[in-house]
C-alpha cells in the first residue's frame, strides 16, 4: 500500500517549532500518526482519498495545532538550556578579553560578563543540582562583587577586607565552576534535543572537569592583574591560544548535546554550527585586536590630560603640600597631575629627595641603594618621581639590581619587579600622557650585562616627568640610567618617596650616587628624611663628583 | 455515548498520564488505548495530544525514545513516564476524584442548606 504524502500539511503545522532536531522530531512523530491513521481508514474501506481527508480532519485545526506546538517548544528545557549555553560563551569573552578601548570600558564588560554568566546559571538551574549550587554560589558572588565595588569606590581600601574578599571570591568561583561543569555534563536527556542520548555524560564529565577547572585556573593565575596588551605580547599569544581552546570546547559540547542525526536528513545544525564557530573565532581575534587596537590609539594620539584643573583638587592638593613638607620639589608636585600625585597618597612615611646638576653628557647615572626588610615581609615598595627637560637626546633606563653579598645572603629578592613608568611630555602648554608601562627587571651581575631598558628619545625642549612605582625586594638595588643623556646646565629635582617604611628599615647608611660623566660638573645634594624630619645625617649633604673620580 | 470533547478537554492530561503508567506508547496508541478502554467513550483530540505529550516532557513528568525502524514498522516516538509523572498522576486522580464526587453530588440533587 502506497502512503500519501503528508510532509507538506506536517510542515505546515511544525513550522513555528524551535530547534531543528525538535523540528524534525515532531514532524516525523505526527507523520507517523498519520500515516497511521490512514492505514486505519484504508483498512475500515475507505477510499484512499478519504481515509486521506478524514486523516488530516482527525488532527482537528491544524493552525491551532501549529501554535500550541510552537508554544510548547519556545519554553522546552533544551530550547532555554541552549540560550543559556550561548549566553554563558558571551559572559566568558566579555569578562576574559580585557576589552579597554576606552577608560573604564573593561569593568562595564566586566560587569556585563558577570551578568550574562548569572543569568545563564539561572536559566540553567533547573537541570540539576549541581546546576542549582552553581546558581546560587555565583548569585553570592556577584552580589559581594557589587558591594565589593561599590565599597572601593568610596576610597574604602582595607587590607583584612580585600583579602578576605578575594579568598570568598575564589572560593565561590571554585564552586561555580566545579559545579556548573559537572552539573553540565551529566545534565539529564530532557535538556537536550538529542532525545536518544539516554545516558548522562558523566564519562565525559569526569574526563574534562579538571581539565577545565585546570585551565580556568591558569587562566585566572595568567590574567590576575593583568590585561591584553601589546606590551606583553608572549602572554598575550599564549592567553588567546587558551581562550579559542576553550571557546572550541563549548563549541565541542555544544555540538556533543546537539548532535545532528544524519537520520533525520538534517545536517543544519552542523551546517548552523560553521558559521557560529567562524564567529566565535574571529571574536576571539578581533577583540583581542580592539584592545591593542585601543592601546596603539592611546600611545600615537597621546591623550590630553588637564593638569592644572582648579576644581577638585582637594585631596591631591593635600597631597602635594603633604609631599613638599617631606623634602619633594615643589615645582615638581606642580607639575604632575593629579592621577600622579594620587599615586602617593600614601607617601607618609619617608622621603628621599634630592636635586642634581648636571651639565655635558652622561653616560650613566646609577643611584645605589641597600634596602633591608627588617620585618623580612618583602613589602617595601617605593615611588619615585622627577623630572627631566632633555634636549634631543636618547635616554635609556635600566634598572637592574643585585643579591647582597654573603654576609647578607639569608635576604632573598622578592617576586615583585616590576616598575611602573609613566611618562608626561610637555609640548607647548600641554602635557600628554603615554600609557604607563610595566618594565620587568632581572638580576644581573653588572652594569654592562643589562640587556635592555626603557628607551626614550627626547626631542626638542621636552620636559619628561618619570614616575615610577617600584615594588623593592630586599636587595641592593642600583638604578641606573645610561646609554647617554645630555644636559645641559640642568637642574634635576627628584625624589624617592618610601611607601611601607614600617617593614623596611631603609637605605643602611650606604647611599652612594655615581656619575659616570666624560666631562664637566655634576653634583648631587641629598637628604634622606622620615616623617619630616632628616636623619642619617652623615649622608645629608652636597656630594660634587667629578668626571675622573669615577673612571 | 460520546462524551464532548469540550468536556474530555481538562482531563487529557489525566488520561494520558494514567494510559502512560501501565506502559511506555506512542501517541496513535495512547489515542487508540484511550478509546478502547473507555469503551469508545473518550474519543480524544488527536491534534491537541501532542502538545500535551510535549508539554509534559518539558515539565519532566514523561520522558521519551525512539524506536529503531525496521523493514515492516516506521520510527516511533514512545512516551515514558517518570517518577515525577507519577506523582502528578496520584495528585490529579485525588483532584479529580474530588471534582468527580461534587459533580455528581450536584447532579444527584443532594440537600442544599441555606441559613
Amino acid at each position: 500500500m502506497s502512503q500519501p504524502d503528508f510532509s507538506g500539511i506536517v510542515k505546515n503545522i511544525c513550522y513555528g517549532i524551535k530547534g531543528n532536531r525538535s523540528r524534525a522530531e515532531a514532524e516525523e512523530e505526527l507523520m507517523g500518526h498519520l500515516e497511521d491513521t490512514y492505514e486505519r481508514n484504508i483498512a475500515i474501506g475507505k477510499s484512499e482519498e478519504d481515509a486521506f481527508n478524514a486523516s488530516v480532519a482527525s488532527l482537528g485545526n491544524t493552525k491551532l495545532l501549529a501554535q500550541q506546538l510552537e508554544a510548547v517548544h519556545a519554553h522546552s528545557p533544551a530550547a532555554q538550556m541552549k540560550s543559556a549555553i550561548w549566553i554563558f560563551v558571551i559572559g566568558f569573552v566579555l569578562q576574559k578579553f580585557h576589552l579597554n578601548l576606552f577608560d573604564g570600558m573593561s569593568l562595564i564588560t566586566d560587569f556585563i560578563g558577570m551578568l550574562c554568566w548569572l543569568f545563564s546559571l539561572y536559566l540553567m538551574r533547573k537541570a540539576n543540582k549541581n546546576l542549582r549550587i552553581a546558581y546560587y554560589s555565583y548569585s553570592i558572588l556577584f552580589l559581594l562583587s557589587v558591594v565589593n565595588n561599590c565599597i572601593t569606590s568610596y576610597g574604602i581600601n582595607n587590607d583584612i577586607f580585600n583579602y578576605a574578599y578575594l579568598i570568598t571570591y575564589h572560593i565561590l568561583l571554585a564552586i561555580m565552576l566545579i559545579c556548573a561543569i559537572s552539573g553540565f555534563m551529566t545534565m539529564d536527556k530532557t535538556y537536550c534535543y538529542d532525545s536518544e542520548k539516554r545516558k548522562p555524560h558523566l564519562g565525559f564529565a569526569l574526563v574534562y572537569m579538571p581539565f577545565e577547572v585546570a585551565v580556568a585556573g591558569v587562566i585566572s593565575v595568567m590574567s590576575y592583574g593583568e590585561s591584553l596588551n601589546s606590551e606583553n605580547p608572549i602572554l598575550f599569544i599564549i592567553m588567546v591560544v587558551i581562550y579559542i581552546f576553550i571557546i572550541a570546547q563549548f563549541v565541542r559540547l555544544k555540538n556533543r548535546l546537539w548532535d545532528a542525526d544524519a537520520r533525520y536528513g538534517i545536517d543544519s545544525l552542523s551546517r548552523k554550527n560553521v558559521p557560529i564557530l567562524c564567529m566565535v573565532v574571529t571574536l576571539s581575534i578581533i577583540l583581542p585586536m580592539c584592545c591593542m587596537y585601543g592601546y596603539a590609539v592611546k600611545d600615537t594620539d597621546k591623550t590630553q590630560l588637564v593638569i592644572h584643573d582648579t576644581d577638585n583638587q582637594t585631596e591631591a592638593d593635600a597631597i602635594r603640600e603633604h609631599m613638599a613638607e617631606l623634602g619633594v620639589d615643589a615645582e615638581t608636585l606642580n607639575m604632575l597631575p593629579d592621577s600622579e600625585i594620587m599615586n602617593y597618597k600614601d607617601a607618609v612615611n619617608m622621603t628621599f629627595c634630592g636635586e642634581g646638576y648636571a651639565d655635558g653628557y652622561v653616560d650613566c647615572m646609577i643611584f645605589d641603594f641597600y634596602f633591608i626588610d627588617e620585618n623580612d615581609k618583602n613589602e617595601c615598595s617605593m615611588r619615585s618621581l622627577y623630572v627631566l627637560n632633555l634636549s634631543d637626546c636618547k635616554y635609556r633606563m635600566g634598572f637592574y639590581y643585585f643579591n647582597f653579598d654573603d654576609s647578607y645572603s639569608h635576604i632573598v629578592p622578592s617576586d615583585e619587579k616590576d616598575v611602573y613608568v609613566s611618562i608626561l611630555h610637555k609640548q607647548g602648554n600641554k602635557y600628554y600622557a603615554k600609557k604607563p608601562i610595566n618594565y620587568s627587571f632581572d638580576l644581573f651581575d653588572n652594569l654592562s650585562s643589562v640587556p635592555n631598558g626603557f628607551d626614550f628619545k627626547a626631542e626638542n625642549d621636552q620636559t619628561v616627568i618619570f614616575a615610577m612605582n617600584y615594588n623593592i625586594p630586599d636587595c641592593r638595588m642600583n638604578f641606573s640610567m645610561n646609554q647617554g643623556v645630555l644636559f645641559v646646565s640642568q637642574r634635576i629635582p627628584f625624589s624617592f618617596v618610601f611607601n611601607t617604611v614600617e617593614q623596611a628599615a631603609i637605605v643602611s647608611g650606604n647611599y652612594n650616587f655615581h656619575s659616570y660623566s666624560n666631562h664637566n660638573d655634576m653634583f648631587m645634594k641629598s637628604y634622606i628624611c622620615r616623617d619630616g624630619t632628616i636623619f642619617e645625617p652623615g649622608i645629608v649633604g652636597q656630594t660634587y663628583y667629578q668626571a675622573d673620580e669615577f673612571y | 455515548m460520546k462524551i464532548s470533547k469540550e468536556l474530555a478537554k481538562g482531563s487529557t492530561a489525566l488520561l494520558v498520564l494514567s494510559v502512560l503508567s501501565r506502559k511506555p506508547m506512542y501517541g496513535y496508541q495512547i489515542i487508540r488505548t484511550v478509546e478502547v478502554m473507555s469503551e469508545d467513550v473518550f474519543q480524544m483530540n488527536e491534534g491537541t495530544l501532542y502538545p500535551i505529550l510535549h508539554s509534559l516532557e518539558n515539565e519532566g513528568f514523561l520522558t521519551s525514545y525512539w524506536s529503531e525502524k525496521t523493514e515492516s514498522a516506521r520510527r516511533r516516538k514512545y512516551y515514558e513516564i517518570t517518577p515525577q509523572g507519577l506523582k502528578e498522576l496520584e495528585s490529579q486522580k485525588q483532584e479529580w476524584s474530588v471534582y468527580s464526587s461534587a459533580v455528581a453530588k450536584v447532579l444527584g440533587g443532594a440537600k442544599v442548606v441555606t441559613t
